[in-house]
């Protein structure tokens, strides 16, 4: 195969694994892979291929590796002796993978171990109350209505409504600029 | 209500007139109730009549703001009635005087509403490392809600999503500020 087509069929690999293993892409198996890839590879070739490339980009993706750790990752790869070891196309092909992919993989991995459910959005409107069953209401004042999605990773989001009145606001403001002191502090740390 | 006054004197009316006016500001006067009727020679079917007929009328009173309904008014709709004078100076001053306001407030308290925000308890965690990988160093914010109907919400906060909240928040209360300043909120019948 001319090295062109090598790594066209590689990057694709590379980029198969990511969906199986990283992005819940269902409907992407290993068998689609090789039909589609590598049709004119033996079935034991393929599957080791596969193997191996999995294993690394696992390897790279758990110590989500910067450029530099990552070059020298490759380079003690290509040096290996036995057939184990990497061709140049193939680290070039690994190397540029990673490029593009690190962010999407780290924010995969990451959203693992999160087991509470985790805010996906807001909607909020101010109302002014004129009237209800009961009685006068005016000297009430403006109520703010939330709605705040929550949800876990792949599954379906929960919405949950409260209301406020003007100085329950304030005081869930004051705690965020609370929350806010305390997030700059750590991260004027790491 | 009227036809059951009859024979009712001003210490019964009295006591019982106490008993719904504490029912209204949603205090349980089942005790009070109870001991009115096994001390009165009034059957109870009658009682029963008389307290239905005050609730109504002291509710539907307050509901009316003060600018709107005037005393005098008041008190020429229950001569219409056909209630007694006396009676008449008891119920006025339940509504005009000054436990008026502690009878809006607990009737406003069962005006239909989300549940509100009574608890608000927050951490910020950092992830050094996980089972995915080994060198997270993510912030993200722990916020634990407790609300008015007893339930608890928590949830985890991104930094970004958080920066976004703390966003909507400020608009909401600028939004209220604003409000407060026009002219909407002084809305007259």
């Amino acid at each position: 195969m001319a090295d062109v087509e090598v790594t066209k069929s590689l990057s694709g690999l590379l980029n198969g694994i990511a969906q199986m293993v990283y992005y819940n892409k269902r409907e992407i198996t290993e068998e689609l892979l090789k039909n589609e890839l590598y049709p004119e590879m033996p079935l034991e070739e393929f599957k080791a291929l596969y193997e191996k490339m999995k294993g690394l980009v696992k390897s790279i993706a758990t110590a989500d590796m910067d450029h530099a750790q990552l070059e020298a990752f490759l380079t003690a790869q290509t040096k290996r002796q036995g057939g184990i070891g990497l061709s140049t196309e193939q680290a070039a092909a690994l190397s540029r993978f990673w490029k593009s992919q690190r962010v999407r993989v780290r924010g995969s991995l990451l959203a693992q171990s999160r087991w509470e459910p985790s805010l996906r959005g807001l909607s909020w409107r101010v109302d002014l109350q004129t009237g209800d069953s009961y009685g006068n209401t005016v000297h009430r004042g403006p109520v703010a209505l939330m709605e705040l999605e929550l949800g876990r990773d792949g599954q379906d989001s929960e919405f949950v409504c409260l209301e406020f009145d003007e100085t329950k606001v304030n005081q869930v403001l004051k705690k965020m600029a609370d929350i806010q002191e305390s997030i700059d502090r750590i991260v004027c740390r790491t | 209500m009227s036809k059951n006054l009859k024979d009712v004197d001003q210490e019964l009316f009295r006591k019982l007139l106490k008993a719904v006016v504490s029912g209204l500001e949603g205090k349980d006067c089942r005790e009070v109730m109870k001991s009115i009727a096994e001390s009165s020679v009034i059957p109870q079917e009658r009682l029963s009549h008389i307290i239905a007929g005050m609730h109504r009328v002291l509710s539907e009173a307050i509901r009316i703001p003060t600018s709107l309904l005037k005393q005098e008014t008041f008190k020429e709709d229950l001569r219409e009635l056909r209630i007694p004078e006396d009676f008449i100076i008891d119920f006025s001053s339940v509504v005009f005087g000054n436990r008026r306001a502690a009878l809006e407030a607990a009737s406003s308290q069962n005006d239909p509403h989300l549940p509100t925000l009574e608890e608000f308890k927050w951490r910020v965690d950092v992830s050094i490392s996980t089972s995915s990988l080994a060198r997270a160093l993510q912030p993200s914010v722990l916020m634990q809600l407790k609300l008015s109907d007893g339930s608890f919400q928590r949830f985890e906060v991104p930094v970004l999503k958080f920066q976004e909240l703390r966003y909507n928040v400020a608009l909401i209360l600028k939004e209220m500020n604003d409000l407060e300043k026009k002219s909407i909120l002084k809305i007259q019948d």
